[in-house]
């Protein structure tokens, strides 16, 4: 396909990829680009690729094209509602967005059209952004890593590697942006199904602190440990995100732009994850060293600490606390429809509908004790880096890679604590597979997790890499 | 318990005075916290045989702690309005180096090492601790006595062939017996304000978060509520006013400021719109003629004080409310008290043994089903409620009964109108408004909006101002 938008001289441009958010925010302030073209393009790019990849579930063309055309005439009218404005987005499939199904991956909710946006959908839109459509996820949200080709819809594909995962449960988001079938994309974690996809794809993905943004017309996972958040080829892309979703009285910081310095920054550095689960990958060991360099280079001063509670352990209470509220959310559908489910949802909620609640009680106590364990420790810094998954992408299909990837992970102990956290690229194997690692802040500071991320991110020249389709 | 010090008889003057009076008198120098904390003593000692309103008498610590407070109301160094008041704690309240029994077998010989942020801030007021008071077994129970605990039935000072209101069995008793001059208690379905209305006292459950728990045996966290007894109003806003506040030590605790409650307590009603609930379902207990009755005369009252009052129902039955209540309940309990249930079980009187076996069983979609209905429920009640200054509400449907009608005790608890309020979380103060034919105190609840227990106290000393209930003590 041929490349129609302008590009931004500092942004990393690769042929056939839309800009990001800002470098078009910036086209489009100058009058270089319109939303029209940029629109186009991703539609252009859906349709050659996502044939392969399968990113997205639902593509609303029509409406996309119609609000580029408005776009474009309030921007030429001089009433630009700011960066976002005109700029694509789509939303994982357990986001209402009006006029549009929503399925959430399952049969269940086969013929279910959306008559409102969710309130994230909304704030997007209010900031001038443009639905492109619904991007695919496991049943629910639900997942233990394995794929079991039977959902409704096909599995998702890495556009790094088409044979293998492209992470869960926003399936469709890491890929989507990855590929560039959109600029931005809005997923939701429960116990790392946004940076999951951000690990396997390559891209930023930010689970802000827990209760910042408002999940009203989502599809519930698990109330307790849901958090909804943006997916987004660089950091200042996601940053620009946060500020619209977290809307106008939240106190979140402006995006970064490129600090030069992270001087007078103190980071915490995790790396072992205790007794009980496979430690990460030598080449992301190897990637996070030197990330490490980069980030001492860049001014910070690190010190190592230690996760107060074994990641197994947390993992363990993470799967008490969703198996059994899911199954509270879900108990009609399992005892008049399990045939209906695939299979990880329906062994989710068979787990949680026999989850006695003592057990459940008792995993959200430990949970209190992990969380209050880890927020002693984090105040004490500026930010945490830590790994994220402990694997690379593995082979769709294959065990034990499959679920080992989902399971052995430093992502579930902020779940449980709801602390910030940010999935970035880091580097890649050999064969080309992206690595990643945490940044993890205090809670409420995503400004200096986006500080320090931004501040790696322009240290570094990850960004100038796009997967090939 | 600790042997009583030898002492003068009792005076029932000193110990029937109202908070308010005594410290009026000690700040005036005209009496001492020695003769007060001695009167108080001896009163035990005189009505002990027949009440069991105490697990722990520390006789000596509080006569020790009236001296030092003497000396240091002598020297100019007057605390305030609590300084040198004797009062006592349910048993499920820490005090380091005391033992701490929540009445069960289970804990006979453990010694607390920590002291509960109440306490602590009454102590710092310059209350003194008289001892520890009786409670069913950790706060447990649905009414029917088993009578198969480690201590002695506590008993109605009214009539001592009658139920005293549990779970905080001992608090009501001693207040209306004049053994203590306040009481603390904790509240998890009803359990401040069952006692406070079978003994004809004054019993606040507060706002959820409004007082700490820490160093307080728990029943349930999601629902516990500490809070005073008292004889009357205003010193139960004085008391609450010294306890409220937020703690770090209780994650549940509420971080934000506590008004003074007394500040404007006494300005009347006249202009406020009270909601009044009279219908709490069909499967709610009927109501005792004499309950009902001193219901509508209080109703009358508060109208010719010139408040308006407007029917208002709520948006489930009561059954409603205290299915969620017995649920979360179960299910909290069960999760702090699994280790005893499963090795020492046998130890366990049969209100405790009958709520780990239903919280064993329990499956977590239930308990969470129920914190969501709870959630619903908590804000459309709150939707009613807020629509008025307050709200007058039943308490209990009848007064307190022998103690060998098992049906009409668990009516009497089960039954009452309290849980509604620890599932919604609203202030809610149990008062006295009235006696029946037997010379039984009655009782109703007057509600509050979210964390405005100063209109609830405002209300509340209205009706008492207006009344000559606290006029009438029980003979002993």
């Amino acid at each position: 396909m041929s490349q129609t938008t302008a590009a931004a001289a500092p942004s990393p441009v690769v042929p056939d990829h839309p800009p990001t958010a800002a470098a078009a925010a910036r086209e489009i302030a100058a009058g270089r680009l319109s939303p029209v073209d940029l629109v186009e393009a991703c539609l252009r790019r859906i349709e050659a690729v996502d044939g392969t990849i399968h990113s997205f579930v639902y593509v609303d063309a029509e409406r996309a094209l119609a609000a580029a055309r408005h776009a474009e005439a309030e921007i030429a009218a001089g009433r630009s509602r700011g960066p976002l404005h005109g700029i694509p987005f789509a939303a994982k499939d357990n986001y209402d967005a009006a006029g549009l199904p929503t399925c959430g991956g399952s049969r269940l909710m086969a013929g279910t059209v959306a008559d409102r946006d969710a309130i994230l959908v909304a704030a997007m839109k209010n900031a001038g952004a443009i639905l492109l459509g619904k991007l695919s996820t496991w049943e629910y949200g639900t997942g233990n890593g394995g794929e079991y080709f039977d959902l409704p819809i096909p599995t998702t594909r890495n556009p790094w590697d088409t044979q293998r995962f492209a992470g869960g449960s926003s399936t469709g988001a890491g890929a989507a942006v990855a590929a560039g079938t959109t600029v931005i994309a809005l997923g939701s974690d429960t116990t790392g199904s946004v940076r999951l996809p951000a690990s396997a794809c390559g891209v930023v993905g930010l689970r802000p602190t827990h209760g910042l943004l408002d999940k009203a017309g989502m599809i519930a996972n698990c109330y307790s440990m849901d958090v909804p958040g943006p997916l987004a080829w660089t950091v200042e892309d996601a940053a620009l995100v946060l500020r619209a979703l977290a809307g106008p009285s939240a106190t979140v910081a402006p995006a970064p732009t490129r600090p030069a310095s992270l001087s007078g920054l103190r980071i915490g550095v995790i790396l072992d994850p205790g007794p009980g689960m496979a430690g990460p990958d030598a080449a992301l060991v190897t990637a996070f060293t030197e990330g490490l360099t980069v980030l001492e280079e860049l001014g910070a001063e690190l010190f190592e600490i230690s996760l107060p509670v074994p990641a197994a352990e947390c993992f363990l209470a993470a799967s008490v606390i969703g198996s059994s509220e899911s199954a509270a959310i879900h108990e009609a559908e399992l005892r008049e429809r399990p045939q209906d489910m695939g299979f990880a949802l329906r062994d989710k909620l068979m787990r949680g509908a026999m989850t006695r609640a003592s057990d459940y009680l008792a995993a959200q106590r430990v949970r209190r004790m992990v969380a209050d364990a880890l927020d002693r420790t984090i105040r004490t810094y500026d930010a945490v880096v830590t790994f994220g998954a402990f694997h690379v992408a593995p082979r769709l299909g294959v065990e034990p890679e499959m679920t080992a990837f989902t399971a052995d992970t430093m992502l579930t102990p902020f779940s449980l604590s709801g602390h910030p956290s940010l999935v970035q690229c880091n580097g890649f194997t050999g064969s080309g597979l992206p690595l990643h690692w945490q940044i993890v802040g205090r809670r409420f500071a995503e400004a200096n997790i986006l500080k320090i991320a931004a501040a790696y991110e322009a240290a570094t020249t990850w960004r100038l890499r796009r997967p090939t389709l | 318990m600790k042997a009583m010090p030898k002492l003068a008889p009792a005076a029932p003057e000193l110990v029937h005075l109202t908070i308010t009076e005594a410290s009026r008198l000690i700040a005036a120098r005209r009496l001492s916290p020695v003769e007060l904390v001695e009167a108080f003593l001896a009163r035990i000692a005189a009505t002990e045989d027949r009440l069991h309103a105490y697990i722990t008498v520390l006789g000596d610590e509080a006569l020790a702690a009236a001296r030092q407070a003497e000396a240091d109301i002598a020297a100019g160094r007057y605390k305030g309005p609590l300084h040198g008041i004797p009062f006592a704690v349910k048993d499920n309240y820490h005090v380091v180096g005391v033992r701490t029994t929540g009445a069960s077998r289970l804990m006979l010989d453990y010694v607390a090492d920590e002291t509960a942020t109440a306490i602590e801030r009454l102590t710092a007021a310059g209350a003194i601790l008289l001892g520890k008071l009786n409670t069913w077994e950790y706060g447990t129970g649905t009414g029917e006595i088993h009578d198969d605990l480690p201590f002695p039935l506590a008993r109605n000072p009214w009539n001592t062939d009658r139920f005293t209101g549990g779970s905080s069995t001992g608090a009501g008793v001693a207040v209306a017996a004049g053994s203590a001059m306040f009481a603390l208690g904790s509240d998890t379905g009803g359990s401040v304000r069952l006692p406070a209305a079978a003994a004809g006292v004054q019993g606040m459950k507060a706002t959820y978060g409004v007082v700490s728990r820490a160093g307080i045996l728990p029943n349930c966290w999601s629902l516990d509520v500490a809070g005073p007894l008292t004889w009357t109003c205003e010193d139960n806003a004085l008391v609450l006013r010294t306890i409220a506040g937020h703690d770090p030590r209780d994650p549940g605790s509420a971080d934000r400021l506590v008004p003074d409650y007394l500040q404007g307590i006494g300005a009347g009603i006249a202009g406020m719109v009270i909601g009044v609930i009279r219908d709490l379902g069909p499967d709610a207990p009927s109501m005792q003629p004499d309950t009902r009755a001193n219901l509508e005369a209080m109703e009358a009252v508060l109208e010719d004080l010139g408040a308006r009052l407007v029917e208002i129902s709520l948006p489930a039955p009561l059954s409603g409310y205290r299915q969620i209540v017995g649920a979360i309940n179960w299910g909290e309990s069960y999760s702090i008290h699994e280790r005893d249930f499963l090795e020492r079980a046998d130890l366990m009187g049969k209100a405790l043994r009958d709520k780990m076996t239903a919280g064993f069983t329990m499956r977590a979609v239930d308990y969470i089903a129920a914190q969501r209905r709870r959630r619903e429920l908590a804000q459309s009640t709150d939707a009613v409620l807020s629509a008025c200054d307050a709200v007058l509400a039943p308490c209990t449907f009848l007064t307190a009964p022998t103690f060998d009608d098992q049906e009409t005790l668990t009516k009497f608890t089960f039954g009452a109108a309290t849980s509604i309020f620890n599932a919604t979380g609203h202030p809610a103060l149990s008062i006295c408004n009235g006696f029946d034919a037997d010379g039984m105190p009655t009782s109703a609840q007057i509600v509050g909006r979210w964390f405005d227990e100063a209109t609830v106290y405002r209300v509340a000393r209205a009706y008492e101002a207006a009344t000559p209930w606290r006029a009438e003590r029980p003979v002993l």
